[in-house]
């Protein structure tokens, strides 16, 4: 599709960009602006908007990258769950380097834990097929946009009676946690950049009632220069004009209604629950846990596990992080003892993490 | 990890499809998919597909980008 090219337009980036520096009628004071997705977050920093816009705009990463928030008491469970011997433990390659109270996934498989890294959680169907012996654990992060390959794999485990599965589940959803950024008093946000796949499933609806009921505008966009410098543009006019509203930029997937097939599955399999955020605490209503229905897939109900209360390691400033209140160079740990190749926090673990790109394209 | 990822719609089976993203082709679960046609590009995420690509909906949204810079 020619037009997918097309928005990889580097002339047409620059001209909005020189258009950003030259407008005239500016907000006063600086801007904070808050992206709330891991893949904007790579964007950004891969492509160096940060440094091309005007000084008056700050872009903040808020907590948009799945491996990031998961708190350390889920790595914690994974990692208990990863001694038994029956237990094969299936999931995204990100989860495997982020550091638990003592150790992580990664040296866990090196001492033997059967840890198998999948693409998709449907991946595990065929697993457990394959291992009849053996009980597949998936571990079910992410945020809206993940939620449906976990549900269609949980209906199909159901409709094939498939019983060596279960998920530790530990799904998040996004306009709650925003809802809560606006109320953190330790930062200002003026306008967010929305996460255009988890829109693509839930709509427009749930971030144009934030942009209303708090005054803050926002844009769905995709994730191309052009998108993100486009809704750039498009929110400081927004901010100007005093529009507060939710605008469309990533029409080319995302429709006002989302996906209803994956909505109406994701009804189907969980119910909302309170969730636990690293960094950020519990915010109410913005997890998903499985209905009673499909109760035999928790792996927590399944192994007896508990989540326990665990603290972040003492200096880490992830949780700063993950609000845009601090910057990675804040972090005394930042590129002395906390590297990618020795990571001390899930920011600097993932390829979305902001202290990851940060490290990557600010050395 | 939320990287979604455009490919083209190469065969369709019942709640699947083969889909072409340049340098690999991979099977994807298209249930929550409508509609699905060969040649259809469609957005893919942990191995299912997300929603169909709307191109013109993608050259609408180029005007748009494109009118931004018009007055300069
Ligand atoms: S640099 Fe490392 S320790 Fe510091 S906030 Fe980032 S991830 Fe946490």
């Amino acid at each position: 599709m020619e037009s997918l090219n097309r928005f990889k337009d580097i002339e047409l980036t620059k001209r909005i960009l020189a258009k950003t520096h030259k407008l005239k009628n500016r907000p006063q004071g600086s801007l904070n602006i808050m992206e709330v997705c891991g893949t904007h977050t790579m964007s950004i920093y891969k492509s160096g908007i940060d440094k091309l816009l005007p000084s008056y705009i700050n872009l903040l990463s808020g907590p948009g990258c799945p491996v990031c928030v998961t708190d350390i008491s889920y790595i914690d469970a994974a990692l208990k769950l990863s001694e038994n011997k029956e237990v094969i433990i299936a999931t995204f390659g990100d989860m495997i380097r982020v550091p638990g109270s003592s150790g992580s996934l990664s040296s866990a498989r090196a001492n033997g834990a059967h840890i198998k890294i999948v693409y998709s959680p449907l991946d595990c169907i065929e697993l457990a097929r394959s291992h009849p012996e053996k009980e597949i654990v998936f571990l079910g992060i992410g945020f809206e946009t993940t939620a449906p390959s976990i549900g269609l794999t949980i209906e199909s485990a159901f409709h094939h009676s498939i019983t060596n599965l279960s998920i530790l589940l530990n799904l998040k959803t996004m306009p709650y946690a925003m809802e809560n950024l606006i109320f953190d008093k330790s930062i200002s946000i003026d306008a967010f950049i929305c996460p255009g796949h988890v829109a693509a499933i839930i709509g427009t609806r749930p971030f144009d009632a934030l942009a209303k009921k708090y005054h803050i505008p926002m844009v769905i966009t995709g994730f191309e220069c052009l998108d993100i410098v486009g809704a750039i543009y498009m929110l400081i006019e927004m901010i100007n004009n005093h529009a507060y509203r939710c605008e469309n930029l990533y029409k080319r997937i995302v429709k006002s209604e989302g996906n209803k097939t994956a909505l109406a599955l994701l009804d189907k399999v969980f119910e909302v629950t309170d969730s636990s955020w690293r960094g950020l605490g519990i915010i109410p209503k913005t997890g998903l846990s499985l209905k009673s229905d499909f109760k035999d897939f928790n792996a927590l109900l399944k192994f007896g596990l508990t989540l326990p209360d665990v603290k972040v390691p003492p200096q880490c400033l992830c949780s700063d992080i993950l609000r845009g209140v601090k910057k990675p160079p804040d972090c005394l740990l930042y590129k002395t003892r906390c590297t990618p190749s020795s990571p001390i926090g899930a920011c600097m673990v993932s390829s979305e993490g902001t202290c990851m790109n940060f490290y990557k394209y600010n050395n | 990890m939320c990287i979604a990822i455009p490919g083209k719609v190469l065969e369709i089976y019942k709640y699947e499809a083969l889909v072409d993203f340049g340098k690999i082709q991979k099977r994807v679960n298209t249930s929550l998919i409508e509609d699905i046609q060969i040649n259809d590009y469609i957005l893919v995420h942990a191995g299912y597909g997300v929603e169909k690509m709307n191109e013109q909906e993608a050259l609408d949204t180029l005007s748009v980008f494109k009118m931004l810079c018009d007055d300069f």
